[in-house]
Order: C-alpha cells, then structure tokens, then sequence
C-alpha cells in the first residue's frame, strides 16, 4: 500500500543519452494521482524522449521509475500500467473503429460481452458512439484523434500518456480537443501527462508545468507560479509574453539600468528582473517612458515603451479608454508591485 | 498517324510470334505452319496422357511453391532486418544481394552447381533447383516488401505494444496484417520467376524434368503443336501470376 501522499509516478535521476547526445539531462518529476501534468519545451528539447522512457519504449541510461510504488525502469511498454496517445496516432488501419479501440482488452482475452460493453463506453466518452464499425482511413483527423485517445483511455490506466495529442490538428479543432480532455480527466479523474510545446495549451489544461530545456528540466511548478515567479531567464522567455530588464545587485540593494532600485537578497552580480505585461502600469513617480507602439487586441491593448535605458518594456491594459493615454510619441510613468517581478541572477 | 503504324508494326513483332505460338497449339495439322487445319484439343489431349509431361509439371509446380514459400519467408525477414540499419549499409546489402538478378544465368547456374554439388555434395535435384531460385527470386521479395515497409507507421507497432502485445504479438496482429498483400505480391512473383528459369534448372535438376527442360528435350526429338500446348499452358501461368501479383499488390497499395 502507498500513502496517499506518495506519488503516483515517481521519476528520480532519470536520464537518456543516445551516444554523445545527450537527449535528457538526470531529472526528478513526482506526479500526484489526479494530476494533469504538462511537459512544455521547444522542439527536440527532449520531451517525446522524456514520456517514451516513462511509457516503456526507451529504456533510461540512468535513474528509477517507479508507478504506484512499483518499479517498472526495467519493464517493457506492455507491461507498464501506462497507456499511450502517439503523436501520429498509430491507429491500426486494417481494423474497424470498435476493433481498434477493443485492441488491448482483446489481447487480454477478456470475455465478449465485457469487451463489447466497455468498448462502448470508451467510445461514449470521446463521442463516436456512432462510429464503430467505420474503417479508419474515414475519419477526420479529429475524429482519430479521439479513436486514439478511446484506444487508450479504455485500458484504464494509471497514467495516461500524450505525445503532443494536438498538434496536428487546426485552431479551432485544438481548442475544441483541450476542452474534450479537460472534460475527460475530469469525468475519469485519472492521471494525464502530455508533451506540447505550446504554452498556452500547457496551461489551459495542466495543473502542473515541467518546462524542459536542451535536455534539461528548467522549473516544475503550477502554471501560475511558472508564469508570475520563473525560475530561469529561459521559462520566463519561453512561457508568455514577457519583459526582461537588466540590472545589478551591491550588498542586498538591486539597481536596474533603467533607474528603479530596491532590496533583494542574494549574491552581488548582474540580475535580470522580469516582469509580466499586464502587472505593469500607469503610476504617479514611476519610471518615465515614452510610448512607441500601441495595438489594440480587442480584450486588451498592448503598449511598446521605451525606457530611458533604451529597454523596452511591453504593458497590456484591459481598460477601455487606455488607448487615450498610449498615443505614441505620448510621455507615461509606469511601475509595478515587487511581489510581480521577479529577480534572477544573470548567469 | 506514321507513329501508330511504328507502334503496331513494334507490337506485331513483339507479340506475333507469341500469338502464333499459341494459336498453332489449337492447330489440328502436325507440321507447324501454314495451312494448320481445324481446331483441336489433341495437343493437350496428349500432353496429359504423356507421363514424362505429368512428372515435369509437378516438379514446376513443386519448385514454383517452394521458392514463393522459402523466398518470401526469407526476403521478409531480410527486409525488415534492413529498415533497422542505416541508409548506407542497405543500399550496400541490396546491391550485393541483386548480383545473382544481373549477372548472366549461366554464371549462377554454374556458381550454384559449384557451390552445393561439387562444394557442399548436394546431389543435383529439385533441392539444388529451389536453391537457385531463392536466389534469384529473393531480392524481388526484398525490394517489395521494403517498398511497402517504407510507407508503414511504426507508431502501430508501438501503439499495440503499449496496449499489451508482445514483440511477436505485435509482429502477427499488426505488421503483418498491414504488410499481407505485399507478401502475396512478392510470392506470387517469386513462383513465377521459378516458373520462367530454364538455365539453373536446367544445369541442377539431375535426371528428372522441369517443364522448361522438358520442352527442351522435346525440341529436340519432336516438332509437333505439343511444345506449342506446352508453352501456352507456362504462358498462361506466369502472365496469370505476375498479373495477379500485380493486382494483390497495387489495390491494397490504394486503400
Ligand atoms: N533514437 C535516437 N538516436 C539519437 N538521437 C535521438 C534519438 N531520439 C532522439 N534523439 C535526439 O534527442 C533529442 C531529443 O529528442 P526528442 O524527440 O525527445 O525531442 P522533442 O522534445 O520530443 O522534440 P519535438 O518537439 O520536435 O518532438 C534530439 O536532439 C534528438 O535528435
Ligand atoms: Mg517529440
């Protein structure tokens, strides 16, 4: 038995090398039963690696898997309690919707009732109820999409595994799909990790971030804590639109080139502070800036400033009237509250 | 219009001898040539009371079989060792393995009877025939079947993997599924190569007959529509297979 704090899925020290490259730096990632974890980082960063080594099909150069309290870092795929959702589907062409998705209960021999039943139900849960004697090649990416996701989900795994599920579909498909997953993890309440590298997808479902890096995790923490306190220059470029100014640190006192100062703890040196678009503001005996570009997005206007270092820092307001204030050329102060910005030690 | 008239004088002389080959085997007169009398079954007729024909025919189809089973058993597993390895090495694989297409019959034939009658003390026979035909027929299977591997996702593979499937598991519910008709196509192919040799199975088949060397000797002794019925019956079998290969291989390539 494991408490009910333990992690469902513990990784610790994981690595790949493939020769000389090396694909997946040593790491730890603890997943919670429930949980609904992305792993979010630029192409060939490692990810695809990452969730094939937890799904059974790479096996780790170093480190320990363990589902459920069980290790599984030497068991191949068919014997982990993971299911798979590949980035190219893999459906099986030469079988029926219904065939695919009973594949797996098939092979376990389960009775015919059952199977039929059951499969069933997985269609149910992805809205092909309909659809199950039609052959594979006849459906629309969408559509495969969700045979693939029933094809998995039907197993009832412990942790459900998605290779970039979406991107090969449209916009509006994808929105669609993020909506469909999250009603899905939902109504099953199971334990979903998926590989993307788009962060606003990565937060519109997860309830954990792990932002990857050349092979390497850079933070893991909730969208928000990521997206308001990154832990590296690199996630708080990579996630959201952001504003990243220089500065100096002397003796717990940090000077930014633009002319703010405050007290920050830590080792004296080069810092960058970063700051989100929309914590920044208008404000009486802020810096002084110089509007130089303003685009209005419908919810909300974006506004380029120069500051007198010659940065630039971005605001976004989702006041009405702002775009009377932001005409270019137009002399504005700004600031923002120190518990929105956060300091990094430059490397 | 004075390239329709190249055309069928082209196809007239590609396929006029072939034509006549066939129509002199319906011929009821015993000299081939013009006039040849009535229509007739007798040439087949006789044939099929011939015993030496019956024993040659079953040998064919004897050796047919079992170079489409032994070929494709062999050309499928070497096909799918190749997608393993790099770009490199299977081009340098394949070129090696093509020789035995380009060299000269007459030199397999020879390397075969050197090989494993003279080297390995096989005796001459249907054995040493199918051998030669693997030969020849297995780098056909190899190219057709690395065709249809080339566009197959391995995704499915995985995919069946992950749901519970053995390596083997995998390989029979999925890869071979996917890849059936190719192999039809390939085997289907390899009996029909086996079907057209003379040479190898004419320097390896010891005292007994295959149809082609069967009609050679009858060449020889007689010179009657019988050889015509023959070569119409070998006509209609490896244009039928090679059709068939085509057609197994090509619809399910549409699907
Ligand atoms: N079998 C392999 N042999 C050698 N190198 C590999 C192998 N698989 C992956 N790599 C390398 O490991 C790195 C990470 O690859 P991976 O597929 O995990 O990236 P990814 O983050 O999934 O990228 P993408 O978003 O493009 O899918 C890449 O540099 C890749 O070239
Ligand atoms: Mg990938």
């Amino acid at each position: 038995m494991t408490s009910a704090t333990a992690p469902l899925l513990k990784l610790s020290g994981v690595s790949k090398s493939f020769g000389p490259v090396t694909a997946v730096a040593p790491l730890d990632l603890d997943v919670a039963a429930g949980d609904f974890c992305a792993i979010l980082g630029p192409s060939g960063c490692g990810k695809s690696t990452l969730l094939r080594m937890i799904a059974g099909f790479i096996e780790p150069s170093a480190g320990k898997i363990a589902i459920a309290g069980q290790d599984v870092t030497r068991l191949g795929p068919e014997k982990r309690p993971t299911n798979m959702v590949f980035q190219s589907y893999g459906l099986f062409p030469h079988l029926t919707v219904a065939e695919n998705v009973a594949f797996g209960l098939a092979l376990q021999k389960r009775p015919r009732a059952e199977i039929a039943e059951r499969t069933q139900e997985a269609l149910r849960l992805v809205r092909l109820e309909t659809f199950g004697e039609r052959s594979i090649d006849r459906l629309s990416g969408g559509q495969q999409q969700r045979v693939a996701l029933a094809r998995a989900l039907i197993m009832r795994p412990k942790v459900l595994l998605l290779d970039e599920p979406l991107a090969a579909l449209d916009l509006k498909l994808r929105h669609q799909m993020q909506e469909e997953l999250r009603r899905i993890h939902q109504e099953i309440g199971g334990t979903f990790i998926f590989v993307t590298h788009d962060q606003s997808e990565a937060f519109a479902l997860a309830n954990l971030v792990a932002v990857m890096n050349e092979g390497k995790v850079e933070q893991i923490g909730s969208p928000d804590r990521i997206y308001l306190h990154p832990a590296t220059l690199f996630v708080a470029d990579f996630v959201g639109e952001t504003t990243i100014l220089a500065g100096e640190r002397r003796k717990g006192r940090v000077r930014l080139k633009a002319g703010l100062e405050f007290d920050s703890k830590g080792a004296d040196g080069p810092v960058r502070v970063v700051v989100r678009p929309e914590r920044v503001e208008v404000r009486f005996g802020g810096i002084p800036a110089v509007v130089t570009d303003a685009v209005f997005f419908g919810s909300s206007l974006k506004v380029s400033l120069k500051l007198p270092s010659g940065e630039m820092l971005i605001l976004r307001s989702s006041d009405a009237n702002a775009g009377e204030h932001f005409r270019p050329g137009a002399n504005v102060n700004v600031g923002w509250d120190a518990k929105d910005q956060q300091v990094i030690d430059a490397p | 219009m004075i390239w329709r008239v190249i055309l069928g004088l082209f196809l007239l002389f590609m396929l006029g001898p072939i034509a006549l080959v066939v129509v002199f085997s319906f011929g009821a007169n015993a000299l081939i040539g013009f006039p040849m009398g009535g229509f007739t079954l007798d040439w087949y007729g006789k044939l099929v009371a011939d015993t030496g024909f019956h024993s040659a025919f079953w040998t064919s189809l004897s050796a047919a079989f079992s170079t489409a089973i032994l070929a494709t058993l062999t050309g499928m597993l070497a096909a799918i060792g190749l997608m393993k390895v790099t770009p490199g090495a299977t081009r340098a694989v394949l070129a090696a393995l093509a020789l035995p297409v380009l060299l000269p019959p007459l030199v397999v034939a020879i390397a075969i009877v050197v090989l494993f009658v003279r080297g390995l003390g096989l005796g001459l026979g249907l054995p040493v025939v199918v051998l030669g035909h693997i030969l020849v027929a297995q780098p056909f299977v190899i190219l057709i079947v690395m065709a249809r591997l080339a566009r197959f996702d391995q995704a499915t593979v995985d995919a069946a993997r992950d749901l519970g499937a053995t390596r083997l598991a995998a390989f029979r519910l999925v890869t071979l599924p996917q890849i059936a008709s190719a192999l039809v196509g390939a085997a289907l192919v390899s009996a029909a190569i086996s079907l057209d040799d003379f040479i190898i199975a004419s320097f390896t088949i010891g005292g007994g007959n295959t149809i082609s060397t069967f009609v050679w000797g009858k060449m020889r002794t007689t010179l009657d529509p019988s050889i015509n019925a023959i070569a119409t019956i070998l006509l209609v079998l490896t244009v039928g297979l090679s059709a068939l290969a085509l057609k197994v291989s090509k619809y399910k390539g549409q699907v």
